[in-house]
């Protein structure tokens, strides 16, 4: 993590302590390279594959996916590097009760298949700042939430990441990281940047095979190492670090170590803040958030995205067996190391005073696993990395393109757009390999904490706003857009205050103000919900309703009105106008995608007929996913977005069916480990 | 909420955590696990039945409301298959915002020609 800033390699770290200098055996790197070959294939199959030089192709894979590359896509994007490490490192610190991230998150993408998605299928958005700017009207709304989304990918999402990627590639691997990651990044942005959405989606899949498969055989060797389940349960309450000084409690294993419901006042996670103050959070990075949102909306139709959420339901349990128990067998097995309470020692092994528990995970594969399961491993880790990373850079340039771009130049014509949304991820590559200096200089894990702290103080006033929304017809544009900016302020004082008053090692007294100090961060999120609603509320009661045609197909309620036809597309215009600032967006956007075929296809007519294109144009335009041959017919208007909230009725009553038992699996195990 | 959820959640709040793995007060973890499941079904069991009667209650009128209704797509999720197939059938040939004047059934409505 830390390294100074003349030397190429880090050194600092005590080779004989936490990582022992083992170089790659040829069995593990031919595993890797197998693995880079797969993905490759696969990326480039699907970027061959698909047609991506629509909108529609690019951002959202046809609208052609099957439920299951859905499904592994969720997951994977969901779980990066930043899961493997985090959770690991949180069991071994403090037990299961980190658990609850990952079991809320198992109601979250059901509620997004079954409650938001028919929502934004019924209003045909792409983006979720293009809810909002459909719902509310005008433009700020979307734009500030379109710059937040951005901000938050690149500050937590893609920051956290490669944190935790670097941990791996440079503690475990010993390898120069910005070579490694440059390396990454390049294979994967070459079929992201072509293939768009469908090539990340299907190398998610694969992906997540991977993960499973190297992940489910570090528990097999973990468990065997610790003696089962039962072994874990006694050996973890005797699992001290033997250097330990004072006799304090720091570095001692918490009493409620196996129990995810704790202490509402003295404890790390308490228990109601697990049931309200994560759950908005959660509802926000499942429900709304664009990376997530993005892939049930490539489903087919609605049985699919609901197939798909159900199988990411189902995976969704494995986090806790996979990565939170592992963690805490390590700390087991290497106990003076994981488990290191005095900051001097934490210091040398890892380089962060404060504890060391981030290298529970690293050190489980260096040490556990013989040759090629190893190079597994590390393509496991790797995968996870990528997978996150690649599905973040596609919806981030979703979001650039169709929002900010799109309101700079609202008459940009498709293939602008598909440019931009390329040359976006690249931008993007860059700025992750520029995070790596940023990730080195920190104190690693600090920069954890402050990452959380961004997510759960931002995240509230954002989902308050599209859950009102969707439930209540009578959320206006100021209505919304007050909470809003009160939200997101009152968020940014709490994440200042924060950032002053830094949380203190355990063996320091704690002297930050009672309002930081005494209110867990759980808590506030739920206030922070709180304040949200009731401004959205009082707002908007007190100021005009939302008009007809705003509110329709857009809530939960109105979402089978009748859709607007299309001849009245061009008197409508004028309605937008008297209802936000400066109306052209709405208007526009279906203008656009009604009127670039035309102007594509004679583009690319005169573009023909002009002069014969170099090898290199060529190429790069092959990768850019534009034919120089143009299409012959105009794409179907209907085949925009996903546009039917029909279902099968046998499928659907299936569905439902499996619904009730994944939920109830779900509740069988929070009671078990309550 | 049922007897049963408060009861549970009173043994969740006021028992403390305890680090032998008896769970909460003397509960074994599974038993634990297959309560909350067994609070989930009943909850799931009575919306089923309210749903299916609170909406099975009134297709009389909403017939008679809704021959000019406004719901034109097909199936509609979690509503009964016969309100909307009657809806359906309303639809004019004409013009596809029309819909037929069919005479109801005898018996229900007299209808006198003009």
């Amino acid at each position: 993590m830390e390294s100074g800033p003349s030397s190429p390699q880090p050194t600092q770290l005590d080779p004989l302590e936490t990582f022992p200098q083992r170089n790659l055996e040829p069995g593990d790197i031919a595993v890797l390279v197998l693995y880079f070959l797969f993905v490759l294939a696969v990326g480039l199959w699907s970027t061959v594959k698909t047609k991506r030089d629509t909108v529609k192709g690019y951002f959202l894979a046809g609208g052609d996916m099957v439920w299951w590359p859905v499904g592994a896509s969720l997951f994977a994007s969901n779980v990066g590097s930043g899961h493997f490490v985090g959770l690991a490192g949180s069991g071994a610190a403090t037990g299961i009760s980190v658990t609850a991230y990952e079991f809320n998150g198992i109601f979250s993408v059901l509620m997004l298949s079954w409650i938001f998605l028919p929502i934004y299928v019924a209003g045909q958005v792409t983006t979720m700042p293009e809810y909002l700017r459909k719902r509310f009207g005008g433009n700020r709304i979307p734009i500030i939430l379109a710059v937040l989304y951005l901000f938050i990918y690149i500050f937590t999402k893609i920051s956290v990441d490669m944190y935790a990627g670097a941990i791996f590639i440079q503690q475990s691997l010993h390898l120069d990281l910005y070579l490694a990651i440059v390396g990454l990044l390049a294979v994967t942005a070459l079929y992201t940047v072509a293939g768009g959405l469908a090539a990340v989606i299907y190398t998610d899949a694969l992906q997540t095979l991977i993960m499973l498969t190297g992940a489910l055989t570090l528990m097999g060797y973990s468990f065997a190492a610790v003696g089962g389940m039962e072994g874990l349960k006694e050996k973890y309450f005797l699992a001290l670090a033997s250097n330990r000084s004072g006799n304090g409690s720091c570095g001692l294993p918490r009493e409620d170590a196996f129990h995810i419901f704790r202490d509402p006042l003295t404890s790390d996670l308490p228990w109601p803040g697990i049931l309200f103050g994560m759950s908005i959070p959660s509802l926000w990075y499942w429900c709304t958030d664009q990376v997530i949102v993005q892939r049930t909306l490539a489903a087919k139709n609605l049985s699919h995205a609901k197939g798909g959420s159900l199988m990411a339901a189902y995976l969704k349990v494995l986090p806790l067996f996979i990565m939170v128990f592992p963690g805490m067998v390590s700390r087991v097995l290497f106990p003076d190391q994981v488990a290191c309470a005095d900051p001097e020692i934490c210091q040398k092994v890892c380089g962060n005073p404060s504890g060391c528990s981030d290298i529970a995970y690293p050190k489980l594969v260096l040490e556990l696993l013989p040759t090629g399961l190893r190079g597994l491993m590390m393509a496991v880790m790797v995968a996870a990395l990528m997978s996150s990373l690649t599905s973040i850079f596609n919806s981030a340039s979703t979001i650039f393109t169709m929002d900010l771009w799109n309101h700079i130049r609202p008459r940009a014509s498709e293939k602008e757009l598909m440019i931009v949304g390329r040359v976006f991820v690249l931008l993007l590559v860059l700025v992750s390999i520029l995070w790596i200096p940023v990730v080195q200089a920190s104190q690693g894990g600090q920069l954890f904490i402050y990452i959380q702290s961004i997510s759960s103080y931002l995240q509230p006033p954002v989902a308050i706003v599209f859950i009102m929304g969707c439930f209540w017809k009578r959320t206006n544009e100021k209505g919304a857009f007050s909470g809003l900016i009160l939200g997101l302020l009152v968020g940014l004082i709490r994440l200042v205050l924060d950032f002053i008053y830094v949380q203190p090692r355990c063996d320091q007294l704690d002297e930050r103000p009672a309002v930081v100090k005494d209110v867990h961060y759980l808590y506030f999120s739920m206030i922070l919900s709180v304040i949200t609603l009731t401004t959205v509320s009082t707002v908007s009661w007190f100021t005009e309703p939302p008009s007809k045609e705003v509110v329709s197909r857009l809530t939960w309620f109105t979402r089978h009105d009748p859709k607007v036809q299309k001849e009245q597309v061009p008197p409508a215009t004028p309605l937008p106008l008297t209802l936000s600032q400066n109306g052209t967006p709405e208007a526009s956007s279906t203008s656009i995608q009604l009127e670039i075929v035309q102007e594509n296809m004679s583009e690319t007519h005169s573009c023909d007929v002009t002069q014969k294109p170099s090898k290199v144009v060529k190429a790069i335009l092959w990768l850019c996913g534009m034919e120089s041959k143009g299409k012959k017919e105009p794409p179907s208007k209907a085949e925009l977005v996903l546009v039917s909230l029909e279902e099968n009725p046998l499928v659907k009553t299936l569905l439902d069916i499996n619904l009730i038992v994944c939920v109830s699996c779900a509740l069988f195990l929070w009671g078990y480990f309550a | 909420m049922s007897a049963l959820g408060l009861v549970t959640l009173g043994l969740l709040t006021a028992v403390p955590p305890a680090s032998c793995q008896q769970g909460l007060g003397n509960l074994q973890p599974w038993m634990q696990g297959l309560i909350a499941v067994a609070v989930f079904l009943v909850l799931v069991a009575i919306a089923f039945a309210v749903n299916h009667f609170w909406c099975q209650e009134e297709p009389e009128p909403m017939n008679m409301v809704m021959t000019t209704g406004n719901k034109a797509e097909g199936i509609m999720i979690g509503t009964d298959g016969r309100y909307s197939s009657m809806v359906a059938s309303f639809r004019s040939s004409e013009h596809e915002n029309a819909y037929e004047n069919i005479p109801e059934e005898e018996g229900r409505v007299r209808s006198t020609p003009m």
